[in-house]
């Protein structure tokens, strides 16, 4: 190529980078125009909370065309790539590590008590401060709040005593007994007019619940009457209801196995042990479809207690021809005759201000508008249109203002006469409940002792544990959590700037030390390196330094530095918002004794070792099938090949699809012959041979392999094997394997590693669930480093996982000397 | 036994190909579903036909045609009969013996639910007994609700950037606010139950393919500040095209496509300008209106709408079909840009990754210079961590240097020769005999020019192996943009995807499948394309890196 020639291109590739680089859509393109960086839920609020973002910029640009020094405001309101914000945190915590998270941010007020005792969010006391000065109505003050809804905002820190206030609430939830009138009437539940009667406490419901479930001739359920934990009221709701608490009032010590509690799970475990099993009602809620299909809506269920959310999503839409009726939940009798009013319980979600924003001030700026009266009307009005449209009812959530949420109520329920009373009664009732119920603890473990309440629950339910021994499990899960919460190390900060002076002088040192070494004359004056004496030589070496400095610049930066710093903080405590601390060995001995999620994840990694040979089996036998005479080997070999080139995030979400048990491909399959499939990824049971499936599916690169390997063997051994009267499966076993043996290893060497580091399938397509079934090594890992910002914790992991691709490399090395067959040897 | 074999081994040639090529087939076919098909009790494997119907309204013939049951022909045939002679004034711009048939089944379906298993065991007077006893006038008219397909009209109105709402045409005045047009028969007719007024659109195309609906409003807000105009409809499932045009304020805008009536939910449809909202992060539920010329019509109130509606034909109504889930997927995310994105990477990865690994293992195999073997001794330790291992510490680097969510990250380690293909190349390198090298040097070459023109041509199919490799990993790249992008504008398109299905799918559903299916066709088509081109180059790759793709 001539000079200018490669002028040319270079100026081409320069003018073709520049015109697609991104980054140039960003820049904001107006002056005086702030970008207000906003997270929030993607679901179907989405398009309403957008209208309320555009309404809230066309205010700020009014107010700026009156007064220039005010800022036009854009909300950026992109697609956050995270499904639920609460239960996957990651994607929000990772822009808080890395410094540039949104500005204001949605999320699920349980869950902001864990984030605010590490220091991920910003107190909002001194706008708050500014509030109480203000005249306007409209102005944040706690008591326009629902008072449970404020309290779970706030949070106090147990040892310190730190208090402060991070999230405004938005939304409310509370729970109800829902019931069809119908069946109840038909089973003969009725009061003395006639009418449906609900149960009156948990005797009644736990007989109702026999006496309305319906089962066909192989015993499965056709009809639920009721069961505890169909819906959303969990441990919590009964362990409340029977006098319980799941924690102490100084919130340092967790409570699961409080002996209230103990009876609220042992009489779930009664109600399913009356309906035949928590597998059979599990049978029945697998294969339960939302919407129109809604068994609650088709009639399939009698009573279930459910959250709001049940009334904007199923009944309004499609509950006008369903006779249902709403009460509280029903409460033993015990505390019925104590005199405790009735209660659900209380969950939400909060605007909060992440402690890294940018921009806070334009955040509260925001928030205040989207906690006002007229974007509540937005966004009412915008659902409204938008359901209005296709024949549907709008009807409003709950909003954590009671102000707001009086008028909501007075708006679009009471004041909308497409209401039936029974759905304007049933809201009215849900309302009313908020006051008396109560919100789960305020503490930085509540997602974990959701977890742990859950899986207690289902441990009771399938007998694998008594109530007392599954609850005293997970109290001892969370409390070992809670006090690792609740004690941060005390070890010394980790002075970096001495670290990195460190290893800098060490860089240093070592280039000089090898430079001496090599360079030193031997004996007969003849150093390791040609070159001393000569020019040419001399010159060489400058060649050398300069081709291989990319990578000595890379390995000096982005390796050998990291490497180092990743030993150094596998003994440290690091989570990116506070400085690192020493704390030795506590993150190995946390690793091996305390942490049990990382045998789950050892343990789900080693299973997925069956892919491997089923992998090599695969792939041989097609290799073997297209080494055989056959015509158009290219276009098999396309076929087979296809599969593995296909990026990994199409292929999982390919089948995510094909795996879906209503819909997908797999299981209309299965269907055309009579068979009910599997629920796939949504069953622990079946989650990892499901992603072995796809894995498979994907086996045609190690065909390739095989392919040149069966090339390379020589026609002479089979014909002289031939002549010796070897029959096919003979020459297989003693000529083909044999030569295909450092291939052999080489694959299974290269599949273990491959399987340790299992990541991206398990993240897109199960998010490591159900019940932790995917969550592989590297998963847990990257949770640890990303999702709980654990650094220090995910390093040791990440050692313990290079000591094992270490083993097995020497393995493999060891191993290719004493039983591969090398030819030729 | 010769043919034998041959035919046992061509049989699973065949047999393994479809199972490795039925997910491809099924992903297609699936993106040309509607959400509909994909959400139904029988779930068919090629998507169900558009049919361009002459005539609306119509009966559906296909709501019940997957029926399944005991004493199927038996019980369809009472009811039927039964049908014909109940007392229900049956709809007569419908096709009565169809609809009769059809009815049968919709009833059929529907009792299926309600009486006992046991019930169609009953003698054929017994049951039928049982099933008139059912059968009401109430419940037929429900079923023949659901079987009519017919064009309804709701409300009309213009709503401006500061959220003032004019409702133009009010839902139970659709039927008479509109000027009928076009060279098709066609009329207006008062629709719907008392509180969910609307207005039906009866067309038929036999003669004549156009049907227009015009009308001039005022608005009680300058139309400068117009924002969008929005009807309310119920399409009738024909495929046929709806298109609207606007003139106001001296100018004449027409959508910049035709919607078609596919599918027979209300829906809300949108126009609007360009504005303030085209954003590549705003899921576009609008059409756009494009300028096309002047228009007489200038008053700063007065606005004049026409909807037209066009009829297709079979391969038009395909088209559609086939086309309807790719362009909802360029309208709920920024596809071009995502696309534009994951070249711009690759470019700079390629660049990066080719240069510095040929010339770093240049600098190993072929220079003479001091601390080479320990250097080379360190690249092949590395190749050994896990990237688990250094991830968090790049991730603080990359932090610490401000470029959490910017692209650096995402192709900086390219420029720095990542460790297997400078191993890789070095030992193709070992092998270029000294001579070549001598001959350059005597003719006064110097190293750069030695590598440049010696070395570099040599290796070249090793070199093409690499840039295969490095454009797949960059294409399908997935955990860098997770831990290194918060911002949508600079996703590239693999994390683009991934946040498309996140977008749109919701666990338990079906919503969204065929979209997704589609964006993740049109993500795999690069790379499927390059290696239908580039095979030859592929398959050495594999073999000479032992990796797999």
């Amino acid at each position: 190529m001539s000079p200018w020639k490669i002028v040319l291109f270079v100026a081409a590739l320069a003018g073709l980078l520049w015109s697609l680089a991104p980054q140039r859509a960003i820049a904001p393109n107006e002056p005086g125009v702030i970008e207000i960086y906003y997270t929030g839920d993607a679901g179907a609020n989405k398009a309403a909370f957008d209208e309320a973002f555009l309404d809230f910029e066309a205010q700020s640009r009014a107010l700026h065309e009156k007064d220039p020094r005010r800022p036009i405001y854009r909300v950026v309101n992109g697609q956050s790539a995270s499904r639920d914000q609460t239960a996957d945190p990651t994607r929000f915590l990772v822009s808080v590590a890395g410094g540039q998270p949104p500005d204001l941010l949605l999320f699920d007020r349980y869950a902001i008590s864990e984030w605010a005792a590490r220091g991920a969010f910003t107190k909002l006391e001194p706008f708050l401060a500014r509030e109480a000065q203000s005249s306007d109505p409209d102005a944040i003050r706690a008591e326009n709040y629902y008072r449970s809804c404020w309290k779970e905002v706030v949070y106090a820190d147990p040892v310190t005593g730190d208090t402060g206030t991070y999230g405004i609430p938005e939304r409310v939830d509370d729970r109800a007994l829902f019931y069809n009138k119908d069946l109840l009437k038909r089973a003969g539940f009725v009061d003395a007019e006639g009418e449906a009667r609900p149960p009156k406490n948990w005797a009644e419901l736990s007989e109702m619940a026999a006496k309305l479930t319906e089962r066909n001739e192989r015993g499965a359920i056709t009809r639920l009457g009721f069961a505890p934990n169909y819906g959303n009221a969990w441990l919590y709701l009964y362990g409340w209801m029977n006098g319980g608490q799941f924690m102490t009032p100084d919130r340092r010590h967790a409570t699961l196995n409080d002996p209230r509690v103990v009876e609220a799970l042992q009489w779930m475990t009664k109600v399913y042990d009356s309906l035949g099993g928590a597998a059979a009602v599990y049978g029945f809620q697998s294969s339960a479809q939302t919407g129109q299909l809604d068994p609650f809506v088709q009639g399939k269920v009698a009573l279930k207690i459910d959250g709001y959310w049940t009334f904007p999503e199923a009944l309004a839409q499609f509950g006008a021809n369903l006779n249902y009726g709403v009460a509280a939940p029903p409460m033993p009798q015990s505390a019925i005759d104590a005199g405790r009013p009735g209660m659900s319980w209380v969950s939400g979600w909060c605007f909060a201000i992440p402690s890294t924003a940018r921009n806070k001030g334009a955040g509260w700026e925001l928030l205040k508008y989207m906690c006002s009266r007229r974007a509540a009307e937005v966004i009412g009005e915008a659902n409204r249109l938008q359901l209005g449209s296709q024949g549907l009812v709008y009807v409003p959530t709950q909003n954590a203002n009671r102000k707001i949420n009086e008028w909501l109520y007075e708006k679009y329920v009471a004041g909308n006469p497409a209401i039936p009373a029974k759905m304007r009664d049933g809201v009215k009732l849900l309302n009313d409940l908020i006051d008396t119920s109560p919100i789960r603890p305020v503490t930085p473990v509540g997602q974990l002792m959701f977890n742990e309440q859950k899986r207690a629950t289902e441990n009771a339910i399938f007998h694998k544990l008594s109530p007392k021994a599954a609850l005293d499990d997970a109290n001892e899960s969370v409390q070992r959590q809670l006090d690792r919460a609740l004690s941060p190390p005390r070890g010394s900060i980790v002075p970096w700037r001495y670290f990195v002076g460190v290893y800098l002088a060490l860089v240093a040192l070592g280039a000089g030390l090898i430079y001496w070494w090599e360079t030193k004359p031997r004996r007969g004056g003849v150093a390791a390196v040609e070159g001393t004496r000569s020019h040419y030589f001399r010159s060489q070496w400058r060649g050398g330094w300069l081709c291989a400095s990319p990578w000595i610049i890379g390995f000096i930066v982005l390796t050998g530095g990291p490497i180092l710093f990743s030993i150094i903080i596998s003994f440290c405590d690091y989570d990116v918002l506070n400085p690192a601390r020493f704390v030795g060995l506590a993150n190995y001995h946390w690793m091996l004794t305390g942490d049990r999620l990382f045998w789950k994840s050892v343990g789900n990694t080693a299973y997925m070792i069956i892919g491997i040979p089923l992998g090599l089996a695969l792939s041989l036998g097609i290799a073997l099938l297209l080494n055989l005479e056959i015509k158009g080997v290219a276009i098999w070999r396309t076929f087979f090949y296809l599969p593995s080139i296909v990026p990994v995030v199409a292929s999982s979400i390919l089948w995510f699809w094909i795996f879906n048990p209503n819909a997908g491909m797999l299981n209309t399959f299965l269907a055309s012959f009579g068979v009910h499939g599997p629920n796939w990824l949504q069953d622990e049971h079946t989650s990892k041979p499901a992603l072995i499936l796809l894995g498979l599916w994907s086996s045609g690169g190690g065909m390739i392999i095989w392919l040149a390997g069966l090339k390379g063997i020589s026609d002479s051994y089979y014909e002289a094997a031939e002549l010796d009267g070897a029959n096919a499966w003979q020459r297989f076993r003693h000529i083909t394997l044999p030569l295909l043996s450092p291939y052999i290893l080489f694959n299974v060497i290269m599949g273990l590693i491959a399987t340790l580091q299992i990541f991206t399938q398990a993240y897109i397509m199960t998010e490591g669930g159900p019940v932790d079934s995917t969550l592989f090594y590297a998963y847990h890992l990257f949770n640890q480093a990303f999702r709980f910002l654990q650094m220090g914790y995910a390093s040791a992991l990440g050692w313990f996982l290079f000591l094992v691709v270490f083993g097995l490399t020497m393995m493999q090395l060891k191993l290719s000397k004493r039983w591969v067959h090398y030819e030729g040897e | 036994m010769k043919t034998l074999r041959t035919l046992v081994i061509y049989l699973l040639l065949i047999g393994g190909s479809l199972v490795f090529v039925w997910p491809f087939l099924w992903m297609a076919a699936t993106s040309a579903k509607l959400d509909r098909e994909l959400f139904s009790e029988t779930i068919h494997f090629l998507p169900q036909r558009p049919i361009p119907r002459l005539q609306s309204p119509y009966v559906d013939d296909r709501l019940y045609a997957d029926l399944q049951g005991p004493h199927l022909e038996n019980a369809l045939g009472l009811i039927e009969k039964d049908l014909g002679s109940l007392n229900y004034s049956w709809p007569n711009d419908l096709e009565r013996t169809v609809l009769i048939r059809q009815s049968a089944r919709g009833v059929y379906t529907r009792l299926l639910n309600v009486l006992p298993g046991e019930v169609w065991e009953w003698p054929p007077a017994q049951l039928d007994a049982r099933l008139k006893s059912e059968i009401s006038p109430a419940l037929v008219a429900e079923i023949v609700a659901q079987l009519r397909r017919v064009f309804c009209l709701g409300a009309f109105r213009a709503e401006s950037y500061d959220q003032q709402e004019d409702v133009l045409v009010p839902a139970d005045k659709a039927a008479t606010a509109w000027q009928i047009g076009g060279d098709a028969a066609a009329q207006l007719v008062p629709g719907g139950l008392p509180n969910e007024s609307n207005a039906e659109l009866r067309y038929d195309f036999s003669k004549g393919d156009r049907v227009t609906l015009t009308q001039i409003f005022h608005t009680s807000f300058p139309l400068a500040r117009l924002h969008r105009l929005q009807l309310s409809l119920r399409y009738d499932n024909t495929w046929h095209r709806l298109r609207i045009f606007v003139e106001k304020e001296g100018r004449r805008y027409e959508a910049a496509r035709a919607l078609p009536l596919a599918d027979y939910d209300w829906v809300l449809d949108t126009w609007q300008e360009r504005g303030p909202e085209d954003r590549p992060t705003k899921v576009k539920t609008w059409t756009l209106l494009e300028p096309d010329g002047a228009s007489p019509m200038n008053a700063p109130n007065e606005i004049k709408v026409t909807f037209e509606l066009q009829k297709t034909n079979w391969l038009g109504a395909w088209m559609a079909k086939i086309e309807r889930n790719y362009r909802q997927t360029f309208d709920y995310v920024p596809f071009w840009r995502y696309f534009g994105t994951s070249v711009f990477l690759v470019i700079l990865n390629l660049v990066g990754t080719l240069f510095s690994c040929s010339l770093v293992a240049y600098a190993f195999a072929r220079l003479q210079w001091p601390g080479r073997s320990i250097c080379f001794a360190l690249l092949l330790a590395t190749m050994m961590i896990p990237a688990q291992v250094t991830m968090i510490p790049q991730f603080l680097i990359m932090q610490k240097l401000g470029w959490y969510n910017t692209l650096q990250p995402l192709w900086i380690a390219s420029f720095v020769a990542p460790a297997f293909y400078v191993f890789l190349l070095r030992q193709f390198l070992k092998g270029v005999p000294r001579d070549l090298e001598d001959a350059a040097r005597l003719d006064g070459c110097g190293f750069f020019r030695i590598y440049w023109h010696i070395m570099l041509p040599l290796v070249r199919p090793t070199l093409a192996a690499i840039a295969i490799f490095t454009f797949l990993a960059t294409w399908n790249e997935f955990m860098m943009p997770l831990i290194y992008l918060a911002d949508q504008r600079l996703y590239p398109l693999s994390f683009g995807l991934y946040a498309f299905q996140v977008q749109v799918s919701y666990p338990g559903t079906a919503k969204g499948m065929g979209m997704v299916m589609a964006a993740s066709l049109l993500m795999m088509l690069p790379v499927v394309l390059i290696f239908l081109f580039a095979q030859r180059y592929f398959l050495r790759g594999v073999t000479l890196t032992g990796l797999k793709g």
